[in-house]
C-alpha cells in the first residue's frame, strides 16, 4: 500500500464533486490488455515447445551420427552443453514473458474493475441517510435525485480509471514499444530455430518410423502406431509461417498501443488482435501435443 | 552478411547434411570417411546451436533491461486499483456513519 489514506479520501471527494460529468468506456483498454495477456500465454507455451523441439532435434542428430560412427563422451558433452545453455536462455525468456503477462493482467484488472458500479452503489447508500438528515434538519432532501447521483458517480469513476490507464500507457509507452519490437524479433528468431529443428526431426523420424518399417520385408509390428506416426509427419505444423504471422500480429499490437496513448484506439483492430493471439495460443498448444 | 542470414545458410547446410540421401550415401563409405564426415557434421551442428543461443541470448538481455520498468508499471496499476478499493471502503464507512447520525438526529 503505497500512498497514505488521504489519497483515497481526496479520491472520494473528487468523485462526489464531479458526479454528473460524462466519460467514455474502458472497453478498448480491456480488449488491448486481453490481447496482451493472451499473447504472453502463447509466448510462454511457445517457449516450452521450443525447448522440447530443440532437445529432441539434438537427440535425433546424435542417433543419426551414431549410425555412421560411434560417438565419444566429449562429442555427447559438447552437444548437450549447447542444449543446456539453450534451455537456460529460453527459461529466461519465459520468465520475461510471464512478467509481460502480469503487466497486461494488471492493466486489465484496472480497466475491467467493478469499482465504478460498486462506488456508485456506495454513493447511493449514502444518499438515503443524507436525505433523512436533511429532512430532519431543514425539512427537505439534501440530494434530490438519487438515481442521477449514482449514475454520475459511475461515469466519473470510469473516467478516473480511464485517465489513469492513459497516464500509465503514456508513462510506459517507450518500454512497451521496445518490448513489442523485441517480441517481434524473438518470434522471428524462434521461427528460424524451430522450423529447422522440426523439419529435421520430421524427416529423420519419418525415415525411421514410417519408411523403413514399410519397405522392410517383415510385417509392421504395430500397424496402428505406424498409421498414427505417418499422420503426424504429414500434418507437422508450418512453424515458420505461423510464427512470422505472429510477428506481424505483434507489430499490429504495437500500433494499437500507439493509438491507445494518442486516445484514438481502433476497436476493430484490437478485436482482430484478440482473435490473432487466440490462434497463436492454439498453435503453441498444438506444438506441445 | 547478417547473423540471421548466416544462421539461415548454416541451418540449410545442416538440414542437407542430415538428409536421408546424404545419410544413405555415407552409410556405404568406409569407417574413416564416415568418422570424418560425422566430425564435420557435428561441428556444423555445434556452430548452429551456439549461434542460435547467441541470437536468443541477445534478445533475452535486451528484454531483461525492460523488466524493471514493467515491474514499476505493475506497481502503479496495482496502486490505482488499491486506491479505488480504499475509496470504496471509505464510502461504505461514510454510509454507515451517516446512517447512524440520521437515526440519532431523528431521536433528538
Amino acid at each position: 500500500m503505497g500512498r497514505p489514506p488521504w489519497a483515497a479520501v481526496a479520491f472520494c471527494i473528487l468523485i462526489i464533486m464531479l458526479a454528473g460529468s460524462s466519460c467514455a468506456p474502458t472497453e478498448p483498454y480491456i480488449n488491448l490488455a486481453e490481447a496482451g495477456v493472451t499473447y504472453a500465454q502463447a509466448m510462454d507455451k511457445l517457449l516450452d515447445a521450443c525447448i522440447d523441439i530443440s532437445v529432441n532435434a539434438t537427440s535425433e542428430r546424435m542417433l543419426q551420427n551414431k549410425l555412421l560412427a560411434t560417438p565419444t563422451l566429449a562429442d555427447y558433452n559438447a552437444q548437450t552443453q549447447v542444449d543446456r545453455d539453450r534451455i537456460i536462455i529460453l527459461r529466461r525468456l519465459q520468465s520475461h514473458a510471464r512478467l509481460m503477462g502480469e503487466y497486461f493482467q494488471a492493466l486489465n484488472d484496472l480497466a475491467a474493475s467493478k469499482a465504478p458500479s460498486q462506488i456508485a452503489d456506495s454513493i447511493g447508500s449514502i444518499v438515503d441517510p443524507l436525505n433523512a438528515l436533511g429532512q430532519e434538519l431543514r425539512g427537505s432532501d439534501l440530494l434530490k435525485n438519487k438515481g442521477a447521483v449514482a449514475t454520475g458517480t459511475q461515469l466519473v469513476v470510469g473516467s478516473i480509471i480511464r485517465g489513469r490507464l492513459r497516464r500509465e500507457l503514456e508513462q510506459r509507452k517507450d518500454t512497451i514499444d521496445g518490448e513489442l519490437q523485441l517480441q517481434a524479433e524473438l518470434l522471428k528468431a524462434l521461427a528460424g530455430a524451430m522450423d529447422a529443428d522440426l523439419k529435421q526431426i520430421s524427416e529423420i523420424q519419418e525415415q525411421r518410423l514410417v519408411i523403413k518399417p514399410l519397405i522392410d520385408s517383415r510385417a509392421i509390428s504395430n500397424p496402428d502406431q505406424w498409421v498414427a506416426a505417418r499422420h503426424r509427419f504429414l500434418t507437422t505444423p508450418q512453424v515458420s509461417q505461423e510464427l512470422n504471422g505472429a510477428s506481424e500480429a505483434v507489430s499490429r499490437l504495437r500500433l494499437a498501443f500507439e493509438e491507445s496513448v494518442a486516445g484514438s484506439l481502433n476497436r476493430d483492430r484490437v478485436k482482430g488482435l484478440l482473435a490473432d493471439f487466440g490462434s497463436i495460443l492454439e498453435f503453441a498448444e498444438s506444438l506441445k501435443r | 552478411m547478417s547473423l540471421g542470414e548466416l544462421l539461415s545458410s548454416l541451418r540449410n547446410l545442416q538440414t542437407q547434411l542430415f538428409s536421408v540421401s546424404v545419410q544413405n550415401l555415407f552409410e556405404n563409405q568406409d569407417a574413416e570417411t564416415r568418422k570424418r564426415f560425422v566430425a564435420f557434421r557435428q561441428e556444423v551442428s555445434l556452430l548452429v546451436g551456439k549461434l542460435t543461443n547467441a541470437e536468443l541470448d541477445h534478445i533475452a538481455h535486451e528484454l531483461d533491461l525492460l523488466s524493471s520498468d514493467l515491474k514499476a508499471g505493475i506497481q502503479n496499476l496495482d496502486q490505482s486499483l488499491n486506491e479505488l478499493q480504499s475509496a470504496l471502503s471509505i464510502l461504505n464507512f461514510l454510509g454507515n456513519v451517516l446512517g447512524l447520525v440520521s437515526r440519532v438526529a431523528i431521536l433528538v
